[in-house]
């Protein structure tokens, strides 16, 4: 394939899916809306609660935010005003604070952004170090060691991972701060908390691809060509290794862009997940409908992201694009 | 060729990854400041309307009402100095508090309080006072009622009444900007978790003695646990009560305990067949085990109540009225005499109505399922079914207005102003209320009295018609009160000079100073 094919179809291929994403990301933002209209209970009482609090809610307060609100108007219509005004790159105002929904969506996101990366990067810091040479000694001490790690961490849920950090670094020992997000000592604990749940689940990917790659035939190849065992690895194993390790930490990496709730929540996080469940709460439709689209899209966008890196990785793939 | 690209895109590999990881940090490193009064507690500033945060803006001090409470429940001058009622009783006059500033600088003029007061009064909580008009005669605000109000100035003290600057709202009739009178003024605003405060040295009262304050929000009870064992912030409001014990022995904070007129109070709907007899509520009330619950589900054995409200209003606190019983044997014998038989699975009936019912709480105050859970097994002894049902805050005035409320249990303060009265109004007199009593044949004599008691200026006689009114309550119990709330406020040992206000209208900064 020459370059110029080649870069024809990679640019075929990212302008299909992300429109595929757009479509998709509406869809899912469609699906919310319909989601949010279906739960049983008045959604202006919940709004009203969720704004001027629970004691202070009354029938009026609730019949004054439909109005304001314009919730009293038939659902095809308050649905079609959104599309409109999505179709203007206008996601509204939250019912709950007033500010519009962009806003809203921005400031948590860079807080999940931020936090996710930080313990994204980090896990992979961990694991690809452990991963790689549990993979190089299989069924040696390093390897047992980080499969047991790996399968104690996968089977505690990650409130008690943060529990137990808190416990130890915050509240025993002293050395960080148990909550927060201001100074960079706060996103020590929820960073070690988020990477070591990501952790139980790489490691085993990287060892298994670093295993794998090893007992290939070229790997075979190019030991017998004379190349020792480090030096052919770092030529012809990293980039096989790493196609299926690369695909995997963009999925991880897209599970943690849309939060995580538990860890928001434990720390007092200012994130995207706790953003979205606070607006569940109060049925604050256009937040969740706003949030829908971004998770939605953000996703479909970092996956595309991982199918060029496995691209770039593996040009032979290209091959097989059929667009 | 190959091998030349590969290395490049390998190190544009690690590049990413660098640039990626310093993107990450920059913002992160600050120093921790000194001298700053941190503030947690769980509420979180969600917008910047009176009506909805106001509570906030006003605890912290940031904006100021006309008329102010003090820890002792005495009505001060806020940012009206004084106020005097006309003798036909109608006509209302605040005199301003001459030399007040608003923080940004401009004097607070009688026509700035008036169009600030203008917007709140078509707020919900401001529509009990029966405004006829509001207008301005010098340093004075004229408020004319259309029917004599006598507790107007209490209910000038609720938060949605806050005065702010004319510059504090937008084109849109909505506050784009908070700018209040208070002693500290907001500097920075990050997100709905934190408030930045400096003093306001232009305060016309008390000045604070902190020259920087911050409020931080930390709505998780566990992690607000976390951080007062920890020490991290100087005062935190509201921290979970079976909390106190960890809180204390890790010895950087200390819980401070005060009895507030909030209470969990419980409701029947009285129009139920089961619970239509008073004697059936009474033999409930008197199955429940408030000590038991108090010590071991609240871990305070002082906030099992005794009757609708504490002590903490003596205005509102008849000592003379008998405390509620824990008797289960007078509660059976209650039951056996008003006709309710026990069945084979031990439930009782009457005419083919099973003495059953199923409890609303609220799951985000988890104390309450638990104390429900613990009344199940109480009223079981009665031969009471009881089916506990978790559900959200909205959830309760939702069935009550359905009419589908059969029992409930909520937390509920009835100081949101600082005369009781405001809250029986809505609780007690209706025939669906807000957060309280349904199908309560009794509400017609309490809308007689309560009428009576708005429109009386005579002291002694609404200390009777208080009396009467409470004596009602508690002897027909369309609610009962299971517990009393205990404001647990957790303090660092830097703090000095803290004053808890049991009206939670203040945090009353103003008078502490660090070490």
């Amino acid at each position: 394939m020459s370059v110029a094919k080649a870069t024809n179809t990679m640019l075929r291929v990212i302008l299909l899916r992300v429109g595929q994403a757009l479509a998709t990301a509406a869809l899912l933002a469609s699906l919310c809306f319909a989601f949010v209209h279906m739960l049983p209970g008045d959604l202006a009482l919940r709004v009203a609660a969720a704004r001027v609090g629970d004691e202070r809610v009354t029938p009026e307060t609730a019949d004054r935010i439909r109005r304001e609100e314009g919730l009293d108007r038939p659902l095809i219509v308050q649905y079609g005003q959104w599309m409109k005004s999505l179709a203007r790159g206008d996601l509204g105002r939250s019912l709950l604070s007033g500010k519009p929904v962009v806003q809203e969506l921005a400031y948590h996101g860079a807080f999940t952004l931020q936090l996710g990366l930080i313990g994204w990067l980090l896990s992979y810091l961990i694991a690809l170090p452990l991963g790689v040479f549990a993979g190089f000694r299989p069924g040696g001490i390093v390897d047992r060691a980080t499969d047991v790690l790996a399968v104690t961490l996968a089977s505690l849920p990650t409130f008690l991972v943060g529990i137990g950090l808190v416990t130890l670094f915050a509240l025993t020992l002293r050395w960080l701060p148990p909550a927060g997000f201001r100074t960079s000592a706060h996103m020590v604990l929820p960073a070690v908390t988020l990477a070591l749940s990501l952790v139980a689940f790489s490691i085993p990917i990287i060892r298994n691809a670093v295993l794998e790659v090893r007992a290939a035939f070229f790997m075979t190849y190019a030991r017998v060509k004379g190349l020792s065992p480090p030096a052919a690895f770092r030529h012809h194993g990293i980039r096989n290794a790493a196609i299926p390790v690369v695909t995997f930490a963009a999925l991880q990496f897209a599970f943690v862009i849309d939060g995580f709730v538990v860890i928001e929540t434990l720390f007092n996080y200012p994130g995207l997940g706790e953003l979205l469940v606070k607006a569940l709460i109060a049925r604050d439709v256009p937040v969740i409908m706003g949030a829908g689209l971004v998770i939605g899209f953000s996703f479909a966008i970092v996956s595309l992201t991982a199918d060029l890196l496995r691209l770039w990785l593996d040009p032979r793939a290209l091959e097989a694009v059929r667009v | 060729m190959i091998h030349k690209l590969a290395l490049t895109r390998r190190s544009a590999l690690a590049l990413a990854v660098c640039a990626a990881t310093l993107a990450g940090f920059p913002s992160l490193v600050q120093a921790q400041e000194a001298g700053v009064l941190r503030v947690a507690s769980p509420w979180e500033y969600t917008s910047n309307e009176p009506t909805d945060t106001g509570f906030l803006m006003t605890r912290m001090q940031i904006a100021e009402t006309l008329v102010m409470v003090e820890p002792d429940g005495r009505l001060v001058g806020g940012i009206a100095e004084s106020w005097s009622v006309s003798d036909d009783k109608l006509t209302w006059r605040f005199k301003i508090r001459p030399g007040v500033l608003f923080h940004d600088g401009t004097p607070v003029t009688t026509e700035a309080a008036a169009a600030s007061l203008r917007r709140s009064l078509s707020g919900e909580s401001m529509q009990q006072i029966p405004v006829d008009q509001l207008t301005t005669d010098g340093d004075t605000l004229v408020l004319k009622t259309k029917t004599p109000f006598s507790h107007l100035p209490a209910v000038l003290v609720d938060y949605a009444s806050v005065v702010l600057a004319p510059a504090s709202w937008g084109a849109d009739g909505k506050v784009s900007k908070v700018i209040g009178t208070g002693p500290f003024r907001i500097t920075a605003i990050d997100g709905k978790n934190v408030i930045e405060l400096a003093r306001f040295d232009g305060y016309w009262g008390e000045k604070p003695k902190v020259a920087r304050a911050r409020h931080t929000a930390i709505p998780n009870g566990d992690t607000r646990t976390n951080v007062a064992v920890a020490g991290d912030q100087d005062i935190i409001f509201t921290t979970v009560p079976s909390a106190t014990p960890r809180i204390d022995a890790a010895g950087q904070m200390k819980v401070v305990n005060l009895t507030i007129p909030r209470l969990r109070v419980m409701a029947f709907n009285s129009g139920l067949p089961q619970f239509s007899d008073v004697r059936v509520r009474r033999a409930i009330s008197m199955a429940i085990d408030r000590k038991g619950i108090a010590s071991a589900v609240l871990r305070h054995p002082g906030s099992a109540a005794t009757q609708l409200l504490p002590a903490a209003l003596p205005d509102w606190h008849d000592a003379t009225l008998s405390a509620y019983a824990f008797d289960v044997a007078g509660a059976n014998a209650l039951l056996d005499q008003a006709g309710w038989t026990r069945g084979a699975d031990g439930v009782r009936t009457k005419d083919g109505v099973r003495l059953a019912a199923t409890l609303l709480t609220i799951s985000n105050r988890p104390e309450l399922t638990v104390m429900g859970t613990a009344m199940q097994a109480q009223l079981k002894a009665i031969g009471m079914e009881l089916n506990v049902e978790p559900g959200p805050s909205a959830a309760i005035p939702a069935a009550i207005q359905a009419g589908t409320m059969q029992m409930t249990m909520f937390a509920r303060t009835y100081v949101n102003v600082p005369e009781v009265v405001a809250t029986i109004i809505p609780d007690f007199t209706r025939e669906r209320s807000t957060w309280g009593t349904l199908n309560w044949p009794g509400r017609a004599r309490i809308k007689a009295l309560s009428d009576e008691y708005v429109q009386s200026f005579d002291e002694s006689r609404k200390a009777s018609l208080r009396r009467e009114m409470l004596k009602i309550i508690h002897e027909e119990m369309p609610v009962t009160a299971v517990s009393w709330f205990e404001h647990t406020v957790a303090v660092n040992k830097r703090v000095k000079g803290l004053v808890i206000d049991p009206f939670e209208m203040r945090y009353m900064l103003h008078k502490v100073t660090l070490d």
